[in-house]
C-alpha cells in the first residue's frame, strides 16, 4: 500500500480490524475483491477508536486526546482504514485534528523542550511524534548555530561521562 | 539515502552561513592591491584605500581580521532602519522586505566586525525581537498548511530552513489524509518533492512553496490527475463499513 519498507507503514497495517463475514468461506487465504462478484461478502466494523466517542472528543477539543492509548499510528492506519471504507465524515474529522494537534506540536518544538512536555507528547501518535522530533531537530541546531557553539572545538560528551565515573 | 536525519532535513546552519558568505558587502579598505582580483566568481576591481569597495563577505572577514579594512553597516542593519522594520514586522501581516540572508549576515558581523557596528548592542536586541516576531509569523503559517501549497514572501533562507522538516512532513501528512474523491499526492512522487529544493540563494527572493522547486510539478498532478484516487483498492472490493453490526 504505502511504501513497502517503511517500518511505520508495516506497523500500522498490523492493528487488528473487525469483520464479519456474510458467506461461508471454506479455506480462505487471500482477501482479493471478487471477480464477478461485486459486492464483497464481508463487513468491516469501525474500530473503537473511530468510534463516536472519540470522534466527539476529537471535534470538541483535539489537543487534549490521548491518541497513544486510542491506537498508537492512528493517523496512519485511518488511512489505511479509509482506502477500504468510504467514510467522509472519519476523514473530515481526523484532518480537523491533526490540524488543531499540529499548531500545538508546533510550539512545543520552539519552546525548546523545556516546559513540561512530557505529558504533551505522551498523547501524540507516532506520525506527530515524528513530526515533533523532526522540528525539535531543526530549531535546536539554529539554536546551538545562535549561540556560536559550533566550530568550538569541545571534549567528547562521552569523554565527560568517563571523567565524571572516575 | 543512507544520510542521518539531520542532513536529509536540508541544508545545516553552518553551510547556509556558507552560502551567505558570498553576498557582496561594502568595505573601507586600508590596502591598494592595485591589480583587479581574480576570483573564481568573477573579477573584482581592485581595492583602494578611502574608497569604498563592493567585496564578498567572506573577503571582508578575512581582510577585517587582518585589521586591514574597515566593513560598512548594510543599510537594512542600522537602528533606524532595523526599528522602522520591527515596527512593520508588528503590524503588517506579512513579512518585512529583509534580505535572504539576513540572520547569518548579521551574526556574522555582528560576531567579527563588532567595533565597525555603531551601537551594536541595540542592533542585536532589534534583530532578536525582529526573529522572534517574524517566528511567531511562520507558526501562523501552520493554520495555512494543507492547501496546495503555501506563499511566505520575504523569509529568510535559514528561517525557511528551521521549518521546512517541520513543515513539510505536515503538509504531506494532511496531503495523505484527504479525501480520496480530492486526489492524493501518490507516494513516488513525494519522496523527489522532498529533496527537491531550489537551495540557491539566487534566484529565490526568500519565497517559500511548501514543494519548493518541485512544486509546479505537485499543483499538476492536483490537477491532472484528480481522477486518481488515492486509493489502490479497486472498487469492487470496498467493503461496506458498519457500527457495531456484529452477528454473533
Amino acid at each position: 500500500m504505502e511504501d513497502y519498507y517503511d517500518i511505520d507503514s508495516i506497523l500500522a497495517e498490523d492493528q487488528n480490524v473487525k469483520c464479519v463475514f456474510q458467506k461461508n468461506i471454506p479455506g480462505l487465504a487471500w482477501l482479493e475483491g471478487g471477480h464477478d462478484d461485486t459486492t464483497v461478502p464481508m463487513d468491516i466494523e469501525t474500530p473503537e477508536f473511530f468510534g463516536p466517542k472519540v470522534r466527539n472528543a476529537l471535534r470538541a477539543d483535539a489537543t487534549t486526546v490521548d491518541l497513544t492509548k486510542q491506537c498508537p499510528n492512528f493517523f496512519r492506519f485511518g488511512t489505511f482504514y479509509l482506502q477500504l471504507v468510504d467514510d467522509m465524515a472519519l476523514s473530515g474529522v481526523m484532518e480537523g485534528a491533526f490540524k488543531a494537534r499540529l499548531q500545538m506540536t508546533m510550539d512545543h518544538t520552539q519552546s525548546g523542550g523545556n516546559s513540561n512536555t512530557t505529558d504533551y507528547l505522551n498523547r501524540l501518535d507516532e506520525t506527530e511524534r515524528e513530526l515533533y522530533k523532526a522540528g525539535m531537530e531543526s530549531s535546536a541546531s539554529i539554536h546551538q548555530w545562535n549561540q556560536q557553539s559550533f566550530g568550538r572545538i569541545r571534549s567528547a560528551s562521552e569523554m565527560l561521562l568517563k571523567r565524571k565515573a572516575t | 539515502m543512507a544520510l542521518p536525519r539531520h542532513l536529509k532535513n536540508g541544508l545545516t546552519p553552518l553551510e547556509i552561513e556558507f552560502l551567505a558568505e558570498n553576498e557582496l558587502i561594502e568595505i573601507e579598505a586600508a590596502i591598494d592591491t592595485r591589480t583587479d582580483l581574480e576570483l573564481l566568481s568573477g573579477t573584482l576591481p581592485a581595492l583602494k584605500p578611502l574608497r569604498t569597495n563592493k567585496v564578498p563577505l567572506w573577503m571582508a572577514i578575512s581582510l577585517k581580521k587582518k585589521h586591514k579594512c574597515n566593513i560598512r553597516v548594510p543599510d537594512w542593519m542600522t537602528v533606524e532602519a532595523l526599528t522602522r522594520m520591527l515596527n512593520e514586522e508588528q503590524s503588517v501581516d506579512m513579512f518585512s522586505p529583509l534580505p535572504y540572508h539576513y540572520m547569518e549576515i548579521a551574526q556574522i558581523l555582528l560576531e567579527n566586525a563588532m567595533d565597525d557596528i555603531p551601537s551594536a548592542d541595540a542592533t542585536r536586541t532589534l534583530l532578536k525581537d525582529l526573529r522572534e516576531a517574524r517566528q511567531s509569523k511562520a507558526r501562523a503559517g501552520v493554520d495555512a498548511l494543507g492547501l496546495t501549497y503555501i506563499q511566505m514572501d520575504n523569509i529568510g533562507l535559514m528561517e525557511i530552513n528551521e521549518i521546512r522538516p517541520f513543515f513539510t512532513k505536515a503538509f504531506f501528512e494532511i496531503q495523505k489524509l484527504k479525501p480520496a474523491a480530492v486526489g492524493g499526492i501518490n507516494n513516488n512522487n513525494m519522496d523527489n518533492d522532498l529533496y527537491d529544493y531550489d537551495y540557491g540563494g539566487g534566484s529565490m527572493d526568500g519565497r517559500y512553496n511548501a514543494g519548493g522547486q518541485g512544486n509546479s510539478s505537485l499543483l499538476a498532478d492536483f490537477d491532472g490527475k484528480a481522477s486518481y484516487s488515492s486509493s489502490t483498492v479497486p472498487e469492487s472490493s470496498r467493503f461496506h463499513s458498519t457500527q457495531g453490526s456484529r452477528m454473533n
